[in-house]
């Protein structure tokens, strides 16, 4: 395992070249210029052709782009991700704040996630086709079709409007996270109840769970015991994938909720054209999902010790 | 019932008396509390660190004071008591006035006056602050300031640059290395009424009242304005009584409160305070990247084609079409001078692009997506145009892309705004028709030889009458060559919850300094 850890590792030295390479490249590529909008901002109009000039010849955007990605690249290794070309702040600073905030958000949504979709997918497939099963499937289409966003509105209305109760945005007490956290929770939960609901049900047809029925097995010690430990693989690979709700795709939400996180960090940068944040960001969130991703096939291999990942590919011998 | 139960009971009954008796005294009386803090939503972060440029114009309007201000169109004295022109025209020399100081007690001198427009010259800020004509700056003595200038000042217009909100003189203590205003701008010491005790980049800014502040003491003890980036999550704020007020950020862009919003939060009881400003959204032709829009009758074509009324339409009514003349009646020397020749004639237009020659005419329309209102404008006008047989091809596109592409030559008309508010009346007239200031960038509207020195006579002349008339010559030179399509007179919108009191608009700017709250 530690073997398989350490080459995890050092597959993280070219992931981290390629995209930070792609990413530059797609930025070098994009038919806006960072001189262009940035300095409208910095201006509050358009730029002349010589403030164009200067900004690119003081920022080194004049060079070709193989050197500029090779001076940033030098000065990353070094761990200066350098400063933002609208505020001049640290991208490391910024990346960090806004990391915390995500992480918030993303942890709590998620454990509402599974502590709504657990229960009841389990439930359900347990007792599949009853009417529990049938609302439960119901309720999760349902939720499946209403984007997080509109879901968010719609608490608001509700929470802030109607019942005057939680806070419709902000993050400056504990309070402010709950409304996000429920609309991203609840919106994660609706494809989660009918994950575990899939999966319990498949593991339930297989030989060893009828061997530990005839053995007298009650059905709650079926499920703790054997069901539910190895249905539980594919539901902690999906809750990893919905890690990019962390680091991206929770935009629309942190938006309405004026929640600083890496969605709302990522989206200023790109609509910016602002270089270095955009690369501190892809180079930070590959880092992340790297390290997430290993720590989800640690998980699998603890729930599943038959996973053996000395072999090409983490196949499954068992 | 034991006696701890019985305690219990007491204790419960007595808590709920306190409560009742609370509020009613509350109803009793009368029925609203003063509040000591406003909460404002703002559609932008504030900016108040700056690296190269300067802060928000909502920090410039609370916590700012500039050398002068505009008012009715007027240049009026504000950090400086006077003037004077000397030099043959070539110098403007201001006297300070005496006992001032900044929010962190530094007294204020024409030494510190000078560290902004050092900044503003050392970075080439030159959009709107009219620095680049100045070749020098001097300090003969603690409360003279003079600006020499490269070819002569540009006159009035030039002086009216130093109420620009880049022009907001900030104290020493402000920048990274004190006194050095090429470093960065790290906090914000000024002159206004309001100072900043808090700020937390993209999320809030909180004013407290600057102690040091001369004029009449603000009323309020706090104002705490929220960056909200969507538009409907600070309607949805006021409408949850988590912010008090919602202001907009009008100078073009998207941070606004969309204008068919605004009936709804009235019916809810918000009030919605607005203010008619001289800045007018128009279509500008791209007659720089392509030669059609050189033939004044296509240009008429469009003026021809568009019912004005229609877009107030389209926004509740809440905005006034510009039928009558190029800008509104809120600002000087407009609409008794500027009428404009152009009413909604689609049989007309028709006939004009038939002697074009242009047959099938599909000019292409840059939009930008971030703002909605803009978008919807777009569409209505898409199909207000066939009816004269032009077919608008919309470029829907985000604001980086749309900033961009209108530097090109693949496109026909967008829609962009001339004038501004107050302080801006003269230097985005000039900015917008003269394509030699630094202003114009890529997209002004259409201009001649005629236009160029029409808006110079208007904005240049210290006296009121000489200007007057240069307005008047400027108007009929943009109408005699239907420089562009005037489409609705541009305004500011506040909206506030019922019980908040006194905000005023000083000119296009709306103030807090004398602001209650009951609630």
């Amino acid at each position: 395992m530690i073997r398989y850890i350490f080459r995890r590792l050092l597959y993280l030295i070219p992931v981290l070249i390629l995209t930070s390479f792609l990413a530059y490249m797609l930025v070098y590529l994009s038919p806006s210029s960072p001189a262009q909008i940035i300095l409208q901002s910095r201006y509050s109009g358009d730029p002349t052709q010589e403030q164009i000039n200067d900004f690119n010849q003081e920022y080194g955007f004049d060079q070709p782009i193989l050197i500029q990605y090779a001076s940033w690249l030098k000065n990353a290794v070094r761990g200066d991700l350098g400063k933002s070309l609208s505020d001049g702040s640290e991208v490391l600073d910024d990346f960090i704040y806004s990391f915390k905030a995500s992480a918030e958000l993303y942890f709590s949504s998620q454990l509402l996630a599974l502590i709504i979709a657990l229960p009841i997918g389990v439930y359900s497939a347990f007792k599949a086709n009853s009417i529990f099963d049938r609302i439960s499937r119901a309720y999760s289409l349902v939720g499946m079709s209403i984007p997080d966003f509109w879901l968010g509105m719609l608490l608001v209305y509700v929470f802030s409007i109607v019942l005057n109760l939680l806070p419709s945005f902000g993050y400056t007490s504990p309070q402010n996270i709950i409304l996000p956290m429920l609309a991203l929770g609840l919106s994660s939960s609706f494809s989660l109840i009918r994950l575990v609901r899939t999966s319990v049900l498949e593991v339930l047809h297989l030989n060893y769970i009828r061997t530990a029925r005839s053995k007298g097995l009650s059905e709650g010690q079926i499920m703790m015991k054997h069901a539910l430990r190895n249905a539980l693989i594919p539901i902690v690979t999906v809750v990893g994938i919905h890690l990019t709700h962390f680091i991206g795709g929770a935009v629309a939400v942190e938006t309405m909720f004026a929640w600083p996180g890496l969605g709302n960090f990522f989206a200023k940068a790109a609509g910016n054209q602002d270089i270095p944040v955009i690369q501190g960001f892809v180079l930070l969130s590959a880092v992340f999902f790297i390290f997430a991703n290993l720590i989800i096939d640690i998980i699998c291999k603890q729930l599943d010790p038959r996973i053996d990942y000395q072999n090409e590919g983490g196949k499954n011998n068992g | 019932m034991n006696s701890k139960l019985k305690k219990l009971l007491c204790f419960g009954m007595a808590a709920l008396m306190l409560v009742g008796s609370v509020g009613c005294s509350n109803v009793g009386a009368s029925g609203k509390t003063n509040q000591t803090e406003l909460k404002v939503a703002y559609g932008k972060d504030t900016n108040v660190i700056s690296e190269k440029g300067n802060p928000d114009m909502l920090v410039a309007i609370f916590a700012g004071e500039r050398l002068v201000e505009v008012v009715n169109g007027e240049v009026v004295p504000s950090i400086a008591e006077s003037w004077e022109v000397k030099n043959d025209g070539s110098c403007i020399s201001f006297k300070i006035k005496k006992g001032l100081k900044f929010s962190d007690g530094t007294d204020l001198t024409a030494k510190e006056v000078r560290l902004i427009f050092d900044r503003n010259i050392a970075l080439k800020s030159f959009q709107w602050t009219e620095m680049d004509r100045v070749e020098k700056i001097e300090v003969p003595d603690d409360y003279t300031i003079n600006f020499y200038y490269k070819d002569g000042m540009d006159g009035y217009i030039a002086l009216a640059g130093f109420a620009e909100y880049g022009n907001t003189i900030i104290g020493s203590n402000s920048f990274q290395t004190p006194g050095d205003p090429t470093t960065p701008i790290v906090k914000y010491t000024s002159l206004g009424a309001w100072k900043i005790s808090e700020y937390v980049k993209d999320q809030y800014t909180t004013f407290v009242p600057n102690e040091n502040y001369k004029g009449d003491a603000v009323k309020l003890e706090k104002i705490t304005v929220n960056t909200i980036t969507d538009d409907e999550a600070r309607v949805l704020a006021i409408q949850s009584g988590d912010v008090d007020v919602i202001v907009d950020y009008y100078h073009g862009g998207s941070a606004y409160t969309p204008r068919n919003l605004l009936s709804t939060l009235k019916e809810g009881g918000v009030q919605v305070l607005k203010q008619e400003m001289p800045m007018t959204t128009v279509l500008a032709f791209n007659y720089t990247n392509n030669d059609n829009w050189k033939n004044i009758k296509l240009r008429q074509v469009m003026n021809y084609a568009i019912n004005k009324d229609e877009i107030a339409g389209l926004f509740d009514g809440w905005i006034t079409p510009a039928n009558d003349a190029y800008f509104s009646d809120c600002s000087p020397f407009t609409t008794s001078l500027g009428v404009q020749s152009y009413k909604y004639d689609p049989e007309k237009a028709k006939q004009l692009l038939a002697e074009c020659g242009l047959t099938g005419f599909s000019p292409k329309m840059l939009v930008n997506s971030d703002n909605t209102d803009e978008v919807k404008m777009a569409e209505l006008l898409k199909s207000m145009l066939l009816e004269s047989g032009i077919n608008l091809q919309l470029e829907v596109m985000d604001a980086t892309k749309y900033a961009d592409a209108k530097k090109g030559a693949d496109w026909d008309v967008t829609s962009y705004y001339i004038g501004g508010p107050e302080r801006r009346i003269y230097s985005r007239n000039e900015g917008r028709f003269d394509p030699s200031t630094p202003e114009f960038g890529a997209s002004g509207c259409y201009t001649s030889e005629t236009i160029v020195s029409a808006v110079q006579k208007a904005v240049d002349p210290f006296d009121v009458n000489e200007r007057k008339a240069g307005f008047k010559e400027f108007y009929a030179a943009i109408d005699a060559e239907a420089a562009c399509v005037p489409l609705y007179y541009n305004a500011v919108f506040v909206v506030a919850k019922d019980g908040v009191e006194g905000i005023k608009f000083i000119g296009t700017e709306p103030t807090f300094d004398n602001v209650t709250y009951k609630k």
